[in-house]
């Protein structure tokens, strides 16, 4: 029988060996009294040193263990007993933002006017906090961006209007004699019609007055004819 | 341990920052951490490499010494445990050499009195005093017989079940191939085995050590 290597069997007990050849060495225990006599001296040596206690040190080392944690353990506690009281003895955080920033805002709106009025009230007294002095520089920048440095856009602007009105004007004034020429002549071509009218009413009157002598006479010419026969 | 291991880990710093500290600043308390974290299972290798407590107590201190001596030695990317057991090693391998030169190749088979601590001083659970004695008598002879062993076997013996060092771990200190380093455990297990089988086998039976195979 061949009988597994010494470092086999190592592999073995320390649960190294690969799937196959645990199995095989397995095999080969039940097979061989021999085998499974050494490796259960082998299992038992290995226990009696990992048991052995010498030198023994174990107390010392057992007191340490204990007071370090009990040590651990007190801190711990300290800090979570002043975190507890201090997180529950003080007031809600929204609870206390809100005050705050009721007070907050009240106090700045305050100091936010007296400085607006002291830098309003008197523009050559010096400013009495650097804020205030700020606050003169904004303002002084701000009436900068907003109304010219001089009269030349006011002119310009006021020109350009003038301008722009009398254009208008003008135009207006085109159109209103066109107009005016417009009504001229349907008034005079109204004029002109009417006197055509006119005339061939006179003429129309006197061809009749014509004719209606005409008649006459004819009537009388006739009236005669019939008394002489 | 493992649980006092992880809490302790929680809230001090690693040992290779303390050595890192140590290495820059000098500082102390970083060596003193480092002290008070290792010296119990530097003395214990070098108690078991040595078999007397009290050598084991002075290669300890000379292990220490020599850490803070060669603390620029020390390679940042380095493992620190790494490090510290393979000065605490070759400590002892040198000691035993000195030992052997001196009494002539004979190896320290007579059980230690100097104990680092008396056994009454134990914890109240231990056994009573008829228990004690037998549980002293057996770690006399695991004592005794692992002095028989070679060098090399009882080290890796007891870095990996004494301290429970795993395999890797003391390729990286002895700095030897995995198969060597199991051929050194399977030699030593081996031999052990027949020095304890039959010590522990002419024992009553309640004293015997049962494994589940």
């Amino acid at each position: 029988m061949n009988h597994p290597e010494p470092n086999e069997w190592l592999a073995y007990l320390e649960g190294e060996a690969s799937p196959d050849t645990a199995r095989h060495l397995a095999e080969h225990l039940k097979e061989c009294p021999p085998c499974a006599a050494e490796l259960a001296a082998w299992r038992r040596s290995a226990h009696r040193l990992q048991t052995w206690k010498w030198p023994a040190l174990w107390a010392s080392h057992r007191a340490t263990v204990p007071l370090a944690l009990k040590w651990g353990l007190a801190a711990l506690f300290v800090l979570g007993l002043g975190f507890s009281l201090g997180r529950f003895a003080a007031p809600r955080a929204s609870e206390l933002r809100t005050s705050l920033a009721g007070q907050l805002r009240t106090e700045l709106r305050q100091e936010l006017q007296a400085d607006l009025m002291a830098v309003l009230a008197d523009a050559n007294q010096p400013a009495a906090t650097e804020f205030q002095q700020q606050l003169r520089e904004d303002f002084k920048v701000a009436l900068a961006r907003v109304r010219p440095t001089d009269g030349t856009q006011e002119r310009q602007t006021a020109q350009d209007m003038l301008e722009t009105v009398q254009r208008y004007r003008l135009e207006d004034r085109r159109d209103v004699v066109a107009l005016f020429d417009q009504l001229q002549q349907l008034a005079g071509g109204y004029f002109a019609l009417r006197k055509d009218l006119e005339n061939l009413a006179t003429t129309a009157d006197a061809r009749l007055q014509q004719t209606r002598w005409q008649l006459t006479q004819l009537a009388a010419d006739t009236s005669a004819e019939n008394n002489q026969q | 341990m493992r649980t006092r291991n992880l809490f302790v880990s929680l809230f001090t710093q690693s040992d290779e920052q303390a050595m890192w500290r140590v290495q820059t600043q000098d500082d102390p308390q970083a060596f003193a951490q480092l002290v008070q974290r290792w010296e119990k299972p530097i003395l214990r290798l070098c108690a078991r490499m040595t078999g007397d407590t009290h050598r084991g107590e002075d290669l300890k201190q000379e292990t220490f010494v020599r850490v803070f001596a060669r603390r620029k030695n020390f390679r940042s990317d380095a493992k620190f445990s790494t490090w510290l057991w393979r000065i605490a090693l070759n400590l002892c391998y040198d000691e035993l050499r000195r030992t052997k030169r001196r009494s002539g190749n004979a190896p320290a088979t007579e059980p230690d009195d100097g104990l680092a601590i008396p056994v009454e001083e134990l914890a109240s659970d231990e056994p009573g005093p008829d228990r004690r004695l037998v549980r002293e008598e057996e770690e006399a002879l695991v004592r005794q017989a692992l002095l028989r062993l070679p060098e090399e076997c009882r080290s890796v013996l007891v870095l990996r079940y004494c301290e429970g060092l795993k395999l890797r771990e003391i390729e990286e200190i002895l700095d030897v191939p995995k198969t060597t380093v199991c051929s050194r455990i399977a030699l030593g297990l081996a031999r052990l085995s027949r020095m304890l089988e039959p010590e522990f086998a002419d024992r009553p039976a309640s004293t015997r050590t049962s494994i589940s195979t």
